[in-house]
C-alpha cells in the first residue's frame, strides 16, 4: 500500500514533531471531527439498510440511528475537546451504553440512562428473547426489543470501530472492513437479502466516508479535492474484498451446503438444539453428511415414528410448540394416567429402547403415545394435552438411553370413519386456530379437494391424497430457491401454488387445510422410522426387538389430526417420506407403493429407506454442488455469527493493518528522528519491494538492489531520483564513518560527514511507483498479505 | 623529469578523518579533481580502456603493485607508461630478459678509487614508478630481487639497506605463460602484486580511432604530468583514511573464507590478499567520491585483486572454469552484512 494521510497533529503543528509543546499545538481543531462523525454515521446507516433483508420492516431503524448518532457525537465531541486518542473509544463505548439504557431500559436504570444491576438483568432477558427469536424464526425475523437491541449494539460497535480507524488512525479506506462486517451478516443469514439496493447503499455510504475523510485530512496539502490514486486503490481493493466476502464467505462457512448462493440454509453453531425443531428441520434434510443421530430397538411391528414435539400454536407466521408452561405437569410418573385420558380406543402396547447418543434436544423423542418411561436422567415435564416431554433445568437427551412403553391406538378405516361422526369436544382449542385472513388460494384448494365429502376422515384422506398426488414434487431445495421456506400461511399458499417442497410444507399445508375444514390438527416434529440395521436384540422377557438407526436425514414433520374417541391420528402427506399408515392409505392404493407397515422385514424397510434417499436425488434441483457441512443440531445464534465474523474479519485484516502500522511508524520516525530516518526509509523500501515480490536478495548490496528496482520500472520516473537519494542516505548511515555522539549543544564534535536528509516524500514516491508498475494481483496481495510481514527485515539478526 | 609542471596547489592535503568537516570536504574535492585529471589524460592516450585505467590508478593509490597480463601488443606498456607520466615523478623502465642479473635491477656497489670506498650505485628500481616489461622472461633470481623491493620498499645490497622513495609502484607486464621463453611467476610472487589486469583487445571503434590518431605521432609525447608527486602522496594518504565499516571488513573476510572453502579452488585468498583487497576497495571508494567503503567497492575490485591468486583444482580447470567465474559465483551468493550502527536505536 502506498502513502498514508499525514497525521492531523503533524499537519497542524510541525513544531510538535520535536515533542515540544509549542503554542501552535493549541490552535483550534475546527469542525472536522463533526464532519467525519457525520460521514461515518451516514456510511453505517446506509450500510445497515441491507439488514432489511433479515429484519422485518423498518421499525428498528430509529433506534439504530439514535444509538449510532450518540456514539459518534460523543467521539466527535471528545476530539474537539482534545481528549487523548486512546480515551475516545472508551467515551464512545460509554455513550453507547448510556444510549442503549435510555432506549431500552429507562425503567431499570438510574436517571434513565445510567445502568444499574437491574439493567443487567433486563439486558439478560432481552438477549435471551433475541436468541429465542433467532432460533424460532426464519429470516426476516419479527423485530422485538431484543433483536433491535442486538442490532443497535452491533452497528454502534461497527461505527465506533470505523471511527477509530478513520479519525484516530486516519486510515479511512480500511473502514470498508467494518461496513463489510455489516453486509456479511444478512448475506450469511439469508443469501438473497443483500440485494443490489443494499450494496448500492453501502457503497454510497462508503464513498461519502472516503470523500469526506480525504477532503478533511488533505485539504491543507492537496490542491484539489479529488480522491488520490492511492486512496482509490485501497477503496477498490476493499470494495472487491467486500463483494467477494459477502458472496463467497457463506460458501466457506459450515452450514452452507450448495450452489453459488447458499440455499437459505442457516448457520448454526454448536450442538445445542433449538426450541423449535421446525426451523432446523430443513437444514437436517439438506445436510449431505447424514450423521447417525440415534439408534433404537423396538418390539413394535409397526414402524415407529419418534415424536419429539408437536406444534399446534399457529399465528399465521410460525408454528410453535405449546406455550402452556403452567399446565405442564412436572415429572413423568403420572404419564400413564394422562395417556389413558387421551387414548379412547383399543391400543397395542410396545416397548422401545432409545439410545439418543449425541442427539441433544430438550424435547424427548418417543413413540406416541408414551405410557411410561424409564432410565431417564434429569427433570422432565409432560404436557397433558400433547404428551410432549420437555426437559427442565436444561435436561437434554444427550447421551441418554431410555425405554419407552407406548400405547399405539389400533386404527382402521372403519373406526376412523365412525369416529368422524362424533362431535368435537373441548380439546379443539388451540388446535383449530387459524388467522383471521386465510389466503384465497388455500380456501379454494380446500373447497376443491373436499367438495362433496362430509365425513371428516374422508376429508382428511382427500387432503392427503391431493398432497401425495403426482402434481406435487418432493424437493428440499426448491422452496429455498423460490424463497418460500418456512411454514407460515403465505408460504403454505405459495407451496400449494408451486407444488414443490418438503415435509415442513406438506405437513403445514395439511394441518392448515384440516383446520380450515374444522378438523383439529397439529404438526408433529421428530424422526421417521429410520433404517433397520438388521440386528435384533432379545429383551429380558424373551421378546425380539429390531434395531433401527435414525440419522439427520430422517428428520421429519407430519400432521396429526384429532378424532374424538380415537385421539390424535397420524397422517403422511409427504411423498416418499416415512410410512403411510394402513388406515391412511387409499383403498385403491397398491400395497407396493409404500412399505408394508405390517412387515418389519429389515430388507423391505431398507428399500423404503433407499427410496427416501433417492427421492431427493431424483429431483434435479437437489444434491448439486453439495459441499461439506457441519452437522447442525441446534438453532443458529446471530450473536455468535456476528462475533465470529467480526473476529474472522479482524484476523483477515490483521496483516494489512499490521503493515499499515509499520509504515506509519516508520514515516513518523523519518519525520521526527533524522538520525534514524535513512535506515527506517531503507527498511520501508525493502519491505515494499518484498510486498511486490521484488525482495532484496541476501547477496545483493543496497546499490545493486536499488539498480534492480530501477530497472524493473522506476527508470525514467521521479522515483528513480528519489530512490537514489534514499540509497545515498542509507549507505552514508550504514557504511559511513560513525559520528561521534554530541556531548552538548555547542561543544560537540562535528560530524565526519553531514548526514543526508531523508524525506518521507521520497519513500512515498518510490512506493507509489512500485505500486503503479505492478499488476493488480500483486497490488492485492501486497495489500492483503504483505510478504514483508512473513520475511522480516533480513538484517535484524545483529 | 619536468619538475616545473606543477600547476596545482602544492600543499599536500591531508584528511585526518577526525578533522573538521571543511578540511575533509576540501581534501575530498582535491582528490576528486586530481583523479579526474589523471583518468582524462589516460583516456586521451589509450582508447576504450577506461576500466583498466581506473583499476591501474586504484592500485597506485592503494600503494600496491600492478601486474598487466596479456598478449603482446595490446597496450600494456603504453598504459604503464601513461600512468607513470601523469604524475610528476621519476619513472624507470626495465626490460626483462633471461640474462638480466639481480644487480641490474637493484644496483651495485662499486669501489670508488678516489675515496677508497665502495659506493652504491642505485639501479633502475630507484624510481617512483618502475615499469618492468615482460617480467616473466627474467630468471627466477632476478624476479625475486625485484619482488623483495616491492614488498619491503627497500633494497639490500652487501648488507646495506637503501630505502626507496614514495610513492613507489611497480607496474609489471607479462605475456601469458604459454608463450615461448617465459618463466612463470610462482604463486608466492604473484601474491605480491595487488592486482592483475588483463587489457584485452580494444573494440572496433577504439581500434579504428587508434589507427587514425596514432599513425604519425606517439600520443605519449604529448603527455605532461597533471599532478605532483606530493599530491600523489596526499592522495594516497586520503585513501588510507577512507573509512571501512566493520561490516565491510566482515564482508572482505567472508569473501576470503569463501574462496578458501570453495570446492573448485585449490588455493584461496591469503590474508595478505585480503589486506590488499580492502586497500584497493578504499581507493576505489575514494575514486567514486566517497570517504567510506561500500561492499560494492569490494566486489568491484575483487576480480582484479584476487583473480591471479586463486588456483583452480584440476577438475574445475579441465571443466573450463576460470578463477574469475568462480569468484563471480561466490560473490553472487555471499550475504551482504549491514552497516555498523544497526543495533543502536532500531529493533
Amino acid at each position: 500500500m502506498t502513502a498514508t494521510i499525514p497525521r492531523a497533529a503533524d499537519r497542524q503543528s510541525p513544531a510538535a514533531a520535536d515533542g515540544t509543546d509549542t503554542p501552535s499545538r493549541r490552535q483550534p481543531v475546527g469542525n472536522w471531527p463533526w464532519l467525519i462523525s457525520a460521514a461515518i454515521g451516514a456510511a453505517v446507516i446506509f450500510t445497515s439498510f441491507s439488514l432489511n433483508g433479515v429484519l422485518f420492516g423498518w421499525g428498528w431503524l430509529p433506534q439504530v440511528v439514535f444509538s449510532v448518532a450518540a456514539v459518534l457525537a460523543v467521539t466527535a465531541g471528545a476530539r474537539v475537546l482534545r481528549v487523548p486518542a486512546w480515551l475516545i473509544p472508551v467515551a464512545g463505548l460509554a455513550a453507547l451504553i448510556a444510549a442503549l439504557t435510555l432506549l431500552f431500559f429507562p425503567g431499570e436504570s438510574f436517571g434513565g440512562f445510567i445502568p444499574t444491576a437491574e439493567t443487567v438483568d433486563a439486558l439478560r432477558i432481552a438477549l435471551l428473547e433475541a436468541n429465542q427469536v433467532v432460533v424460532n424464526q426464519v429470516a426476516p425475523v419479527q423485530i422485538t426489543d431484543g433483536i433491535v437491541l442486538v442490532t443497535c449494539v452491533g452497528l454502534s460497535l461497527v461505527a465506533l470501530l470505523i471511527d477509530t480507524l478513520t479519525a484516530t488512525l486516519q486510515m479511512p479506506a480500511t473502514s470498508g472492513l467494518g461496513l463489510l462486517a455489516v453486509l456479511v451478516v444478512p448475506a450469511i443469514v439469508k443469501s438473497t437479502s443483500v440485494g443490489a439496493a443494499g450494496y448500492t447503499a453501502a457503497i454510497v455510504g462508503y464513498l461519502i466516508l472516503l470523500g469526506s475523510a480525504h477532503w478533511i485530512f488533505s485539504r491543507d496539502t492537496a490542491p484539489s479535492g479529488g480522491l488520490s490514486a492511492s486512496l482509490l486503490d485501497r477503496a477498490l481493493v476493499i470494495g472487491a474484498a467486500a463483494l467477494a466476502g459477502t458472496l463467497v464467505l457463506p460458501l466457506a462457512v459450515p452450514g452452507f451446503t450448495s450452489g453459488l448462493f447458499p440455499e437459505g440454509s442457516r448457520l448454526s453453531l454448536g450442538t445445542s438444539s433449538g426450541l423449535n425443531p421446525m426451523v432446523t428441520l430443513g437444514n437436517d434434510l439438506r445436510n449431505p453428511g447424514s450423521a447417525t443421530r440415534m439408534t433404537y430397538t423396538t418390539t413394535s411391528d409397526e414402524p415407529v415414528y419418534l415424536r419429539a414435539v408437536t406444534l399446534e400454536h399457529f399465528d399465521g407466521t410460525t408454528w410453535a410448540p405449546d406455550q402452556r408452561q403452567d399446565r405442564r405437569s412436572t415429572g413423568i410418573d403420572s404419564l400413564g394416567e394422562e395417556t389413558d385420558e387421551l387414548l379412547e380406543g383399543p391400543t397395542e402396547i410396545s416397548t422401545t429402547r432409545i439410545n439418543a447418543s449425541n442427539f441433544s434436544s430438550p424435547w424427548l423423542p418417543a413413540p406416541y403415545a408414551p405410557v411410561s418411561i424409564s432410565g431417564l436422567d434429569g427433570q422432565w415435564s409432560v404436557d397433558p394435552l400433547t404428551l410432549s416431554i420437555l426437559g427442565l433445568d436444561e435436561s437434554t437427551t444427550a447421551n441418554q438411553t431410555y425405554t419407552v412403553t407406548s400405547a399405539t391406538p389400533v386404527l382402521t378405516r372403519q373406526t376412523l370413519a365412525e369416529a368422524s361422526a362424533i362431535p368435537r369436544d373441548s380439546l379443539s382449542e388451540p388446535f383449530l386456530d387459524l388467522p383471521s385472513e386465510v389466503p384465497g388460494l388455500i380456501e379454494e384448494t380446500v373447497a376443491d379437494v373436499t367438495e362433496g365429502i362430509t365425513n371428516r376422515y374422508r376429508k382428511a384422506m382427500a387432503i392427503q391424497d391431493y398432497l401425495r398426488s403426482e402434481d406435487f414434487v418432493y424437493s428440499e431445495t426448491a422452496p429455498v430457491r423460490g424463497g418460500y421456506d418456512g411454514s407460515s400461511m403465505d408460504i403454505v399458499a405459495r407451496f400449494l401454488e408451486e407444488k414443490s417442497g418438503y415435509c415442513v410444507h406438506y405437513s403445514a399445508a395439511m394441518a392448515v387445510m384440516a383446520r380450515a375444514e374444522g378438523i383439529p390438527s397439529r404438526i408433529a416434529v421428530g424422526y421417521a422410522p429410520g433404517t433397520a440395521t438388521g440386528e435384533t436384540v432379545m429383551t429380558e422377557d424373551g421378546v425380539e426387538m429390531t434395531e433401527f438407526e435414525v440419522d439427520s436425514d430422517d428428520a421429519h414433520a407430519w400432521p396429526e389430526l384429532y378424532f374424538s374417541g380415537l385421539g390424535w391420528v397420524k397422517f403422511e402427506p409427504t411423498p416418499s417420506r416415512g410410512v403411510v399408515p394402513e388406515y391412511a392409505r387409499a383403498p385403491s392404493q397398491s400395497p407396493d407403493s409404500a412399505a408394508n407397515p405390517n412387515n418389519l422385514n429389515p430388507d423391505e424397510l431398507q428399500n423404503a429407506a433407499d427410496e427416501e434417499e433417492q427421492a431427493p436425488q431424483d429431483d434435479p434441483t437437489t444434491g448439486a454442488g453439495a459441499s461439506g457441512a457441519a452437522d447442525d443440531d441446534g438453532g443458529p445464534s446471530w450473536i455468535a455469527v456476528t462475533v465470529t465474523l467480526a473476529v474472522a474479519l479482524l484476523l483477515a485484516a490483521m496483516p494489512y493493518l499490521t503493515r499499515q502500522w509499520i509504515i506509519r511508524r516508520r514515516l513518523r520516525l523519518i519525520r521526527k528522528h533524522p538520525d534514524q530516518a535513512a535506515i527506517a526509509a531503507w527498511r520501508e523500501i525493502n519491505d515494499t519491494a518484498t510486498d511486490y515480490r521484488l525482495r532484496a536478495r541476501q547477496s545483493e548490496t543496497p546499490r545493486a538492489f536499488a539498480e534492480r528496482l530501477r530497472d524493473t520500472g522506476l527508470d525514467g520516473t521521479g522515483a528513480a531520483d528519489a530512490m537514489h537519494r534514499l540509497l545515498l542516505a542509507y549507505e552514508q548511515t550504514e557504511y559511513g564513518r560513525p559520528r561521534p555522539r554530541q556531548t552538548d549543544g555547542q561543544g560537540g564534535t562535528a560530524l565526519a560527514t553531514a548526514p543526508r536528509s531523508v524525506h518521507a516524500g521520497d519513500v512515498a514516491t518510490v512506493q507509489e511507483t512500485l505500486s503503479r508498475t505492478s499488476t493488480w494481483q500483486q497490488r492485492l496481495m501486497a495489500s492483503l498479505l504483505p510478504a514483508s510481514l512473513w520475511r522480516p527485515w533480513r538484517r535484524t539478526s545483529g | 623529469m619536468d619538475s616545473d609542471h606543477r600547476t596545482m596547489d602544492p600543499e599536500p592535503v591531508v584528511s585526518t578523518g577526525t578533522g573538521d568537516t571543511a578540511t575533509g570536504d576540501e581534501a575530498a574535492e582535491h582528490f576528486h579533481r586530481a583523479s579526474g585529471r589523471i583518468l582524462d589524460l589516460i583516456s586521451t592516450v589509450i582508447d576504450g580502456k577506461a576500466e583498466a585505467a581506473r583499476l591501474a590508478l586504484t592500485v597506485l593509490l592503494a600503494e600496491g603493485h600492478l601486474l598487466l597480463e596479456d598478449v603482446p601488443g595490446v597496450g600494456k606498456t603504453m598504459l604503464a607508461k601513461t600512468l607513470a607520466r601523469t604524475i610528476d615523478c621519476s619513472v624507470n623502465r626495465i626490460q626483462f630478459t633471461p640474462d638480466l642479473l639481480p644487480t641490474d635491477v637493484t644496483g651495485v656497489s662499486i669501489f670508488n678509487q678516489a675515496s677508497g670506498q665502495f659506493e652504491f650505485r642505485g639501479g633502475p628500481v630507484f624510481a617512483n614508478i618502475v615499469i618492468g616489461d615482460e617480467i616473466n622472461r627474467a630468471s627466477a633470481k632476478t624476479q625475486s630481487a625485484l619482488l623483495e623491493c616491492m614488498e619491503e620498499h627497500q633494497v639490500t645490497v652487501d648488507g646495506n639497506s637503501y630505502i626507496l622513495g614514495e610513492p613507489f609502484m611497480v607496474v609489471a607486464t607479462q605475456n601469458p605463460i604459454e608463450m615461448e621463453g617465459t618463466y612463470p611467476l610462482p604463486e608466492a610472487q604473484r601474491d605480491r602484486f595487488m592486482a592483475r589486469i588483463s587489457m584485452g583487445y580494444p573494440d572496433t571503434e577504439a581500434e579504428i580511432e587508434m589507427l587514425q590518431t596514432h599513425q604519425s605521432v606517439s600520443p605519449l609525447d604529448d603527455v605532461k604530468p597533471v599532478i605532483s608527486s606530493e599530491e600523489a602522496v596526499a592522495m594516497i594518504d586520503f585513501v588510507r583514511n577512507v573509512y571501512a565499516a566493520p561490516a565491510v571488513k566482515e564482508y572482505v573476510v567472508a569473501l576470503g573464507q569463501a574462496t578458501r572453502e570453495h570446492h573448485q579452488l585449490r588455493l584461496g585468498a591469503s590474508p595478505r590478499a585480503l589486506l590488499q583487497l580492502l586497500r584497493a576497495a578504499k581507493a576505489s571508494a575514494a575514486l567514486s567520491g566517497r570517504d567510506f567503503v561500500l561492499p560494492d567497492d569490494v566486489a568491484s575490485v575483487a576480480g582484479a585483486v584476487l583473480g591471479h591468486r586463486l588456483i583452480l583444482d584440476r577438475k574445475a580447470a579441465s571443466a573450463g572454469e576460470s578463477p574469475s567465474t568462480v569468484l563471480e559465483s561466490i560473490l553472487a551468493k555471499l550475504p551482504v552484512a549491514p552497516g555498523g550502527r544497526r543495533n543502536e536505536q532500531h529493533r
